[in-house]
């Protein structure tokens, strides 16, 4: 793996995105500032349902929901960006022999420094609304790598399959909007029919959602078994990953 | 430095996109194979440069990114050793945003070289590319040519141990094109080798040791770069024939014997008004080979002059050139009154093979037209040479070999 390079694609991507923009960088922590604090005050503070069982208090409901959807995004934007991400650098790829998921991982990275930031910006609010910190917030580095290789692997197959499918893009789309109301992120899990409960153990998404609840709401320490559940299945996808990328590598370069 | 392994490539031509999919699912054929090289097998050594030529379509792109690793071949092998930097990618990846300077970091190291050789070369690069403080801008700023100027010396400087080069280096303007060429002699005379594609024939067999010829994927020669260079004129030719058929050929949209204005530029101190070839026989622009033709040149000049020289250059249908020379060379000045009009007639024997040929004319100071250009006219005239005066011959020149018996028992 060729870390310079790597490097170099991750800081493109914020260039591209903030380069010419008079507040620069300062949007990739503004945006989510707002958002952050809409979430908490308005669905939190104003017009919040309470949750049970949490020493959170009044917010409890938008640090809720906020601990959910950060991770979220990051783990679907990585998902639905990966999946064009072939296209997208076809440019350099069509030129230069680089190896097709180098060209793709920087994405997950982006996409991981995104959340560190939104997340520190989250631990920054409940400190000034008196929430109190859990030792968990240590494991978050773990967390945030484990889901984002999932995301990444996820996302690859995506874009594998976009090389012989286009409408895989809108797919994507359409799927991971299907999976975000199927995660309880909005809502809480006990709140649910049984049916949705017990399909949430085969739910990737909930393995890692349900740890930054137990760090942000409940102030808990991930669970290890957890943990590992979820390290374990970003793993195996990975690997799925890497099988369909070596039989499929042929092709994917006569496409682009 | 680089086997390439009788390496063959097809590539699979789908009519709609989704028809990959279908065609998984289904397990039914539903691509045309289009063969884009088969069976390319060549050797490239340390200090060597093998010029590639055939046209358009004949597989030299394809074989150019198999080689650079960009696309996998169906069969065969291609090995390489040492890092590879193809000339065909100039400035792909360049963040417009960015400023050269940032760029320079992010395109070395698409090419492959680590931070730490971006750092040691990171100045070198910059004063090769002759960009100055203008480094510092985004390179939306730039020209195409400074952006060319830069991506050519990030490449160079990448210290590969082959170059493969795509087409004429169109780089910039003639001072850094041919700052360009010295480079990548001075990289072959270091050992680099260089894989060298082109439709530049002169260039080719300027460059090359050796040169295969390409048609329909499949190398149809493979030799020194003279022969490879006229059996590829001879591809064309054929090619040509049916060509005429359906289209004038390009000559003959060229001016004949008129003044051509678009293509003339000068100070016009002294200008050519008028030009005309008669073959002193056919009494036209049509002769055969060997004949002797006159070229008549109209001249008038706007104030005293001395030593003016008039200079031509014929060239080929292929823009070859074929035979230039000038008045300075000759040893015969030219002199003008104020507004004095001069008909000058260079006569000499076309000795030249059969084909359609065009003359570019120019008058400028002494013996070069760089300092003090008075007027010049490209493809100011064109004569076609047809059949032959005296004994018939092969190929574009006439020599007069005396032919005796040296020996014998």
């Amino acid at each position: 793996m060729n870390f310079a390079l790597l490097w170099h694609f991750v800081r493109q991507d914020f260039a591209d995105r903030y380069s010419g923009v008079a507040l620069g960088r300062g949007w990739l922590l503004l945006t989510p500032m707002l958002q952050i604090l809409i979430f908490v005050i308005i669905f939190g503070g104003l017009i919040g349902p309470r949750l049970p069982g949490t020493q959170t208090g009044t917010y409890g409901y938008g640090i809720y929901l906020v601990s959910g959807i950060l991770p979220w995004t990051a783990f679907a934007s990585t998902i639905s960006r990966m999946t064009t991400v072939f296209y997208d650098k076809r440019a350099i790829l069509s030129k230069i022999p680089l190896s097709l998921s180098l060209v793709a991982v920087h994405i997950a990275v982006v996409e991981g420094i995104t959340l560190v930031c939104t997340l520190g910006l989250f631990t920054l609010l409940s400190l000034v609304l008196s929430v109190p910190l859990s030792a968990g917030l240590l494991a978050l580095p773990l967390l945030i790598v484990c889901q984002q290789l999932m995301a990444f692997s996820l996302g690859l197959i995506g874009a594998i399959l976009m090389v012989f499918l286009r409408d895989v893009r809108e797919i994507v789309g359409v799927v991971t909007m299907l999976w975000f109301w199927m995660v309880p992120i909005v809502y809480t899990i006990d709140s649910v029919p049984h049916f949705m409960q017990a399909m949430q153990t085969f739910n990737p998404a909930w393995w890692f959602v349900r740890e930054y609840h137990q760090i942000f709401v409940y102030g808990n320490v991930p669970d290890m078994g957890h943990v590992l559940l979820l390290l374990g299945g970003s793993v195996l996808m990975a690997g799925v990953m890497m099988w369909l990328l070596s039989h499929s590598e042929h092709q994917i370069r006569d496409a682009i | 430095m680089i086997t390439v392994d009788h390496v063959s490539k097809h590539y699979r031509i789908y009519r709609r996109h989704s028809d990959r999919l279908r065609e998984l699912v289904f397990r039914r054929k539903l691509h045309d194979d289009k063969l884009a090289v088969q069976n390319i097998d060549f050797k490239l050594e340390a200090g060597q440069v093998l010029g590639v030529i055939g046209r358009n379509g004949a597989g030299k792109s394809t074989l150019l990114k198999l080689v650079m690793g960009v696309i996998l071949p169906d069969q065969g092998s291609v090995k390489l050793s040492g890092r590879v930097t193809g000339l065909l990618e100039l400035g792909t990846g360049f963040n417009s945003e960015l400023s050269g300077y940032d760029n320079i970091a992010f395109n070395a190291a698409l090419l492959g070289m680590t931070p730490a050789e971006v750092e040691r070369q990171r100045e070198a690069i910059i004063d090769f590319s002759e960009l100055g403080d203008v480094i510092h801008h985004p390179v939306r700023t730039y020209s195409s040519g400074m952006t060319m100027r830069l991506a050519f010396s990030i490449a160079i400087h990448a210290n590969p141990s082959c170059l493969v080069v795509d087409e004429a280096l169109s780089v910039g303007d003639a001072h850094f094109q041919q700052k360009c060429m010295q480079r990548i002699k001075e990289f072959r005379a270091a050992g680099g080798a260089i894989l060298f594609v082109s439709h530049d024939m002169n260039a080719v067999k300027v460059l090359c040791d050796r040169a295969i010829v390409l048609e329909e994927g499949v190398t149809v020669f493979s030799g020194s770069p003279d022969e490879a260079v006229n059996y590829y004129y001879r591809l064309i030719a054929d090619m040509d024939k049916d060509a005429l058929l359906l289209q004038p050929p390009p000559v003959a949209s060229a001016p004949k014997n008129s003044f051509a204005k678009a293509n003339s530029y000068g100070t016009g101190i002294v200008s050519i008004q008028g030009a005309r070839v008669v073959g002193q026989k056919s009494g036209s622009q049509v002769f055969s080979s060997g004949e002797v033709a006159d070229f008549v040149f109209d001249m008038v000049a706007t104030q005293a002059m001395q030593s003016v020289t008039l200079g031509i250059m014929i060239r080929d249908r292929l823009g070859q050139d074929i035979y230039g020379t000038n008045t300075y060379f000759l040893g015969h000045p030219l002199t003008f009154a104020a507004g004095e009009q001069i008909s000058f007639v260079m006569r000499m024997a076309v000795n030249l093979g059969p084909g359609l040929y065009t003359v570019t004319a120019a008058l400028h100071d002494k013996d070069n037209h760089l300092t003090d250009c008075y007027h010049w006219c490209d493809n100011l005239l064109d004569f076609e040479v047809a059949g032959y005066a005296g004994p018939h011959f092969d190929g574009l020149c006439r020599l007069e070999p005396s032919l005796h018996v040296a020996g014998g028992r």
